[in-house]
């Protein structure tokens, strides 16, 4: 007889179970086995198990003779401290050196992770998998004192800092359509990971990590490999952005989670010459210090740590205090980028805060790791609090000046209506770059490759940066939204100073960079600068109708939203190449370069046609990633629906593409680089002063009020012993206290 | 002719002394000197002694719908303030309500004289003296009559109980003021329960001070005079009636007749009826639905049991 080893059951609720079953079966193997290499083959990531050089494993001696060398200087100043007393110097000598050789004395040190590992024998930095030995789950705290227990790796994986990238609602930013983003509607992911700008050039999936071949005329011929790419400034070490957390479902594999960088955030000795790209048999990534030495010295996040990066966007990449930038790597060093993104750096030359040593977690206080960057906002950043107020007044009260009796409160008066940063940032850096031209770059020698070609960089008000009413809220391409406390509509700063440059000065530089750099006649120049000077007219007059329509339906309810302030913003624009089958009112989906095509060979076109042959920039032009994010994400930009005309077509040729301006400056918070000594009332209040009051709407009679007030001669006093600095055409008077 | 020139032009300018440009800025042309320094919402300072943020604004919004909304400034204030920089020797002008508000026959409902002997009898003034004053509770400039006009019992209970939080609740404040280190609030009334329900619904004041004042009592009472006994409120006789719901009563009354008032009162937060003969029907009602319950039950026993024996 034939034994039945399975038998299809007859009864209804036999077969549901059974096809469950299935399902559930299938799924299992779907999702553990079958997922991964589904997703790699589509979106074109990669994965492969991470390592590293600078991990190597320590002898008993050298480790010892390592801590010694690492606490040298703290028990130098301890037994130098405690011996003060011994006048005789040679006694001094001996008994420092009896100090310092004193077991307990050596393992007394900041650095208690030394005698940690010491005791638990760790001779080896392994990545996170040494931290995770002891630190499995930490203890957080949040704002409201209470404490939560979390998984540290489930924490750092769901921070902006490795995901670039936040699903929810916590926006403070507003579409075109008057939606405000994940808010009341199917959340998307948004932030740097899908975030295309001018200002890099690129985004994180196409400029992640590359080696570039450079010929820098002191090689004289020879070729230096540079390293260049995103990924350098992110803690996430694989060959990739955490692009698997932007789906639906899928989680960072394994082999990822090896690759992020605790010690570049954790150690005070990270060597930043260890941040270089590697090429290894999957691919290209980012290097990292996994020496024992940095890992010896770990302690909580210092302003060395959080600067190795953020000195970047503050005093930019050329900035002499950027301490990163004097270390470019033992292989394949960094390019530098010229045109700092904000020219405000944060250093001690600069900034008051950074001179009387406020950490950067003094005012963004962590809840685990997730590091609040506050409530405001213009561009598109993901934020891990965003309900966490990070703010002048939470230290400074709303009563912040206290010297002069009679000043003092007609300046804290000013609190209400004036951001502090307005006066207390007087001017930036040089070198802040406001026009960034990619699509022209220009050949530099001493680097021996092709650079975008910035026309215009400047660090004076109405210049480099401007003032605008804020409410904390931004639009979905960087602008500052707010509207006088009139509410009247005399103040439209997205058809007006966020659309056009009229500042002579700067109209002059303009024109004599672009002859310059681009060998333009005058007539030549002057069509060129029509274009940024009045972003507006790369719109045809429909589009500039619907633009206005856009703005007082969606956008002048937002504007008019809180108590708004007079706030300076850094602003930029960039040309670069844009998809115009996706062109809206407030601008087309601009387009990456692939930065070895660009810097190599100069040629614009064929550098974009590379990086959009990426596999994800294809995928973005197809049907599901159309319905999971591109139409949403398009709506928010003004654009009904995506077009999912690939700008590639069959035969291989572009299609459907323009270089453009954007059609309107993006303005970016200002808030480091404060100056003690703030502006004077001139500054503002004279018939020419730095602040446009017609064109923040205030009425003719209130104009009139502002610029002639008649009380300030009693503040004369301050601005007798000003320094009156000649930046601009206008001149900005610092108060001398 | 030079001398008739100049006799005229003594006339004219004479004439302009005597009959000045006859119309008379009103209150509120007058206020915008001011108010150009102070509708700043933040003008002030940190006083140097306490640390304590000195507040010198004005809320043009606030001032406008205010009692004293038809005042100008110079009414109260020395006009002296209308040189800038004001001169020194203003920062001691001294302020007291009741040089306005004592004899004016029309103030005399507000029963100010009472409300300055309960103040001198109250635990603010026996404690710091003349340093306590009305303006550390009441701003003049955004001050509306509040418990006698709004209907919304929750709204008068939200804006009295600020006046007290504003240096209550605040357990440093009251260290700077005091001298003394006390638990906070919420420790304190931790033996009331649903304390958050009676922050919303009950004024401090309702429990803190003498109930038998003809107005809104002043008299602060120290805290060990303080209610503190449930039924005195959830009762009959419940005292807030005699305060909180003072004027709400009153109102109703007047609108909706004595007997809707007394019915449709918000009984529930006192705690008890009380009205007699809604007492008495309801336990009349109650009585027919047991009456009702018994015969009932009786019946159907009773067949349950004739069905039983035809079986």
């Amino acid at each position: 007889m034939k034994i039945k080893y399975f038998k299809i059951p007859k009864t209804k609720t036999g077969k549901l179970i059974l096809i469950l079953f299935v399902i559930f079966v299938l799924g299992g193997i779907f999702t553990q086995f079958l997922y991964e290499p589904l997703f790699e083959w589509y979106t074109g990531v990669k994965n492969g198990k991470l390592t590293y050089d600078s991990s190597i494993k320590l002898t008993d001696e050298e480790f010892n003779s390592l801590s010694k060398e690492l606490t040298y200087q703290d028990r130098l100043q301890r037994a130098e401290e405690m011996t003060k007393n011994e006048k005789d110097p040679f006694t001094r000598k001996v008994k420092m050196e009896m100090l310092m050789n004193t077991p307990s004395f050596i393992h007394q040190t900041k650095f208690n992770h030394i005698k940690y590992f010491r005791d638990a024998g760790i001779r080896q930095y392994k990545g996170p998998e040494t931290c995770l030995k002891c630190h499995e789950d930490i203890t957080v705290r949040h704002a409201d004192g209470s404490t939560t227990k979390v998984n540290t790796l489930d924490d750092i994986i769901n921070s902006v800092h490795f995901q670039f990238q936040r699903r929810a609602a916590g926006f403070s930013t507003y579409g075109f359509d008057g939606k405000q983003v994940n808010e009341n509607t199917r959340p998307i992911p948004v932030g740097k990971i899908d975030r295309a700008c001018g200002i890099p050039g690129s985004f994180s999936w196409t400029g992640w990590a590359d080696l570039i071949k450079t010929k820098p005329d002191s090689l004289h011929g020879k070729t230096l490999l540079r390293s260049e790419g995103c990924g350098q400034c992110h803690i996430g070490g694989n060959y990739q952005p955490a692009t698997e957390d932007m789906m639906p479902f899928g989680n960072v594999p394994e082999s990822a989670k090896e690759g992020i960088d605790c010690l570049i955030c954790h150690s005070q000795t990270y060597d930043m010459n260890e941040k270089y790209v590697i090429k290894d048999n999957v691919g290209l990534r980012w290097n990292e210090d996994r020496s024992m030495k940095a890992a010896m010295t770990v302690t909580k996040p210092t302003n060395t740590n959080c600067l190795y990066c953020h000195q970047h966007n503050f005093g930019g990449d050329t900035y002499s205090g950027n301490v990163a930038a004097h270390n470019l790597g033992y292989k394949n060093p960094r390019i530098l980028h010229a045109g700092a993104k904000r020219g405000m750096p944060f250093s001690p030359e600069e900034d008051v805060h950074a001179a009387a040593g406020v950490q950067c977690l003094d005012c963004h206080v962590p809840e685990g790791h997730k590091i609040p960057r506050g409530t405001k906002g213009t561009d598109l950043v993901a934020n891990d609090l965003p309900n966490k107020s990070v703010a002048c007044e939470n230290c400074h009260t709303s009563a912040p000046h206290t010297k002069n009796e009679l000043e003092r409160v007609i300046l804290n008066g000013h609190v209400a209506r004036v951001a502090c940063e307005t006066c207390h940032i007087p001017y930036l850096r040089d070198d802040n770059v406001v026009l960034r031209d990619w699509v022209h770059p220009t050949y530099n020698k001493e680097e021996g490759m092709y650079v975008y070609t910035d026309i215009l960089k400047s660090g004076k008000p109405d210049i480099g940066f401007n003032y605008f009413w804020y409410n904390g809220n931004g639009t979905f391409l960087a602008g500052a939204l707010g509207n006088n406390p009139n509410k009247s509509d005399r103040y439209d700063p997205l058809m007006d100073q966020m659309t056009n440059i009229t500042n002579p000065e700067a109209l002059l530089e303009i024109k004599t960079n672009v002859k310059n750099d681009f060998n333009m006649n005058d007539e030549q120049a002057l069509k060129y600068m029509q274009a940024v000077t009045n972003t507006l007219s790369q719109l045809s007059s429909g589009m500039v109708a619907e633009r206005e329509k856009d703005i007082t339906e969606h956008l002048t309810s937002i504007s008019n939203l809180g108590d708004s302030k007079i706030y300076p913003f850094k602003l930029f624009n960039a040309y670069m190449y844009e998809d115009m089958s996706n062109q809206g009112p407030f601008g087309a989906m601009i387009l990456p370069f692939d930065y070895p095509t660009y810097y190599e060979t100069g040629n614009t076109l064929e550098a974009m046609k590379t990086a959009i042959k990426n596999p994800i920039i294809k995928r973005m032009y197809q049907y599901p990633f159309k319905k999971y994010m591109m139409d949403d994400f398009m709506r928010y930009f003004g654009v009904k629906t995506w077009s999912d005309v690939y700008p590639i077509d069959n035969k291989g040729n572009l299609r459907n593409i323009q270089p453009h301006w954007m059609r309107q400056f993006g303005t970016l918070m200002l808030n480091h680089s404060i100056k003690k000594e703030g502006l004077a009332c001139a500054s503002c209040h004279s018939p020419n002063g730095i602040l446009d009051f017609k064109k923040l709407g205030y009425s003719a009679e209130r104009i009139k009020d502002l610029t002639h007030l008649k009380e300030l001669k009693y503040f004369k006093t301050n601005t007798k012993e000003v320094k009156v600095t000649k930046v601009n055409s206008k001149k900005i008077i610092l108060s001398k206290r | 002719m030079k001398k008739f020139i100049f006799t005229l032009n003594a006339v004219i300018i004479l004439s302009l002394h005597i009959f000045p440009n006859s119309k008379k800025p009103s209150a509120e042309e007058f206020n915008q000197q001011c108010f150009r320094c102070h509708s700043m919402a933040t003008l002030g300072y940190k006083d140097e002694s306490s640390g304590i943020i000195k507040s010198l604004a004005v809320l043009p919004h606030d001032f406008y719908n205010s009692n004293h909304k038809e005042l100008e400034c110079i009414d109260c204030h020395s006009r002296d303030f209308t040189t800038f920089p004001h001169p020194a020797k203003l920062k001691t002008e001294n302020l007291y309500c009741l040089y306005c508000h004592k004899d004016e026959p029309k103030f005399q409902k507000y029963h100010f004289q009472s409300i300055e002997s309960e103040f001198k009898q109250s635990v603010h003034y026996k404690k710091m003296g003349d340093k306590f004053t009305c303006f550390d509770c009441h701003d003049p400039h955004s001050f509306k009559i509040n418990a006698r006009v709004n209907r919304d019992v929750k709204e008068t209970v939200l804006y009295d109980n600020h006046i007290c939080l504003k240096c209550h609740d605040n357990t440093s404040t009251i260290k700077d003021l005091s001298g003394q280190l006390l638990p906070t609030l919420n420790v304190s009334h931790s033996w009331l329960p649903h304390i958050d329900l009676h922050w919303k619904s009950v004024r401090c004041i309702d429990c803190h001070t003498s109930p038998n004042a003809p107005g809104v009592s002043h008299l602060i009472l120290p805290k060990d005079q303080a209610v503190k006994n449930c039924v005195e409120c959830h009762s009959k006789n419940s005292i807030l009636l005699q305060s909180l719901y003072k004027f709400q009563t009153k109102q109703e009354r007047d609108r909706e007749g004595f007997i809707n008032a007394v019915i449709l009162n918000n009984s529930y937060v006192i705690g008890a009826t009380r009205n007699y003969y809604l007492n008495l029907l309801s336990f009349i009602i109650f009585g027919i639905v047991l009456v009702a319950l018994s015969v009932h039950g009786i019946l159907r026993w009773k067949s349950h049991k004739g069905n039983l024996d035809e079986k």
